[in-house]
C-alpha cells in the first residue's frame, strides 16, 4: 500500500497509481465494514434477529387449519396466493411454550431449502443492519436446553438477541412430541 | 340401524369409521351421518358431521415437519380460498380396523 500512497511532485500525473490506492482503500473499507439485514421479531417476549436473505414476506394471521397428531411445534397450514405452507411456533422449539395469538401476532414466511414455511410471532419490530462484528457464540446458559437452534448471539440496543437459524429450527422439530388436541 | 362398528347400507354392511377418535377429535359415533365409500371392495362408513360439496381438486403433499398421520394424504385449497386436508379412504379404513383390534 505505501507503495502507492502519494508521493509528491515526482508522482505527479500519475494519475494510474492514484486509482490504485483510491481501490485499494475501497477494497479494506467493505471489508472492515461487511454488513446485513436481518429481521428483528419477538417470540414469546423475547427479541431474536432471522436474517432478511430468508425472509420472504410478512402476514397477519389468518385462519390457521390444524394438522391431526402434528407436532406441538407445529401451528398447521395457511394459504399463501395458491399455495399450502406449515406454520411454525418457534417458541416452542425454543422452550419459551406455546406463542398465543394476539393482534400484533404475524406470521413470517421464510424460506428453507427451498420450500416456504411460516413462523408464528408476537410481532415484527424492524429490520436492521448488523456488521459482523456485532455476532458473537451464544454464552452458556442462554435460553437453557436449546443450545442447538441458536448458536449465535448479537448485541442490538444493548440486549442480547438469539440469531434464529431456520434449518437448525426445522430439523428440531418432531423432538418436541406431538401436540395435544 | 346403527350398531358399535358397522352399519346396513342397502342390505350391505358397512364397517363404520370414527373419523373423530382417529384423527384424536371427540368422537362422531353418536352423529347421524356418514359417508359410504367403497374400498377394495369393501363398504365403509365414515361418521362426518356434514357434508360439504362435490369439487376437483388439485392436491398436494403435506410439508413433512407436519408429520401428517397415515390417512392425510395432502392438502387443496378449495374455490373459496380455504385450505382442506386430504383423506386417503383406504388408509383410513385400515387405521380404524387396526384401531378396533387393539381396542
Amino acid at each position: 500500500m505505501t507503495e502507492h500512497a502519494p508521493q509528491g511532485p515526482q508522482e505527479e500525473g500519475s494519475i494510474y497509481a492514484f486509482i490504485d490506492l483510491l481501490r485499494t482503500q475501497a477494497a479494506e473499507e467493505v471489508e472492515v465494514e461487511e454488513t446485513s439485514l436481518w429481521v428483528f421479531l419477538s417470540i414469546s417476549g423475547r427479541k431474536f434477529v432471522v436474517p432478511m436473505s430468508a425472509a420472504r414476506e410478512i402476514h397477519r394471521v389468518g385462519e390457521i387449519v390444524p394438522v391431526p397428531d402434528a407436532p406441538a411445534s407445529t401451528c398447521g397450514v395457511v394459504q399463501l396466493r395458491g399455495r399450502v405452507i406449515a406454520v411454525i411456533d418457534p417458541a416452542v422449539l425454543l422452550g419459551l411454550g406455546a406463542t398465543s395469538i394476539e393482534p400484533a401476532s404475524r406470521i413470517l414466511v421464510a424460506e428453507s431449502r427451498s420450500r416456504l414455511v411460516g413462523m408464528l410471532v408476537d410481532g415484527v419490530d424492524r429490520v436492521v443492519e448488523l456488521a459482523d462484528g456485532q455476532f458473537r457464540p451464544r454464552d452458556e446458559g442462554y435460553l437453557p436446553g436449546q443450545a442447538e437452534t441458536i448458536q449465535r448471539v448479537v448485541d442490538l440496543d444493548g440486549q442480547n438477541l438469539g440469531v434464529l437459524e431456520l434449518d437448525r429450527l426445522l430439523r428440531s422439530i418432531g423432538s418436541e412430541g406431538s401436540s395435544e388436541r | 340401524v346403527a350398531t358399535p362398528d358397522a352399519i346396513e347400507w342397502r342390505g350391505r354392511e358397512a364397517a363404520l369409521v370414527d373419523l373423530g377418535e382417529l384423527l384424536g377429535h371427540r368422537s362422531l359415533r353418536a352423529r347421524s351421518f356418514a359417508a359410504v365409500v367403497e374400498v377394495e371392495g369393501r363398504l365403509c362408513a365414515i361418521a362426518i358431521d356434514q357434508l360439504g360439496e362435490l369439487e376437483e381438486l388439485v392436491v398436494r403433499p403435506l410439508d413433512p415437519v407436519l408429520c401428517a398421520p397415515a390417512g392425510v394424504s395432502g392438502s387443496s385449497i378449495l374455490g373459496n380460498g380455504s385450505v382442506v386436508l386430504v383423506l386417503e379412504p383406504a388408509e383410513i379404513t385400515i387405521r380404524s380396523a387396526e384401531l378396533r383390534r387393539s381396542a
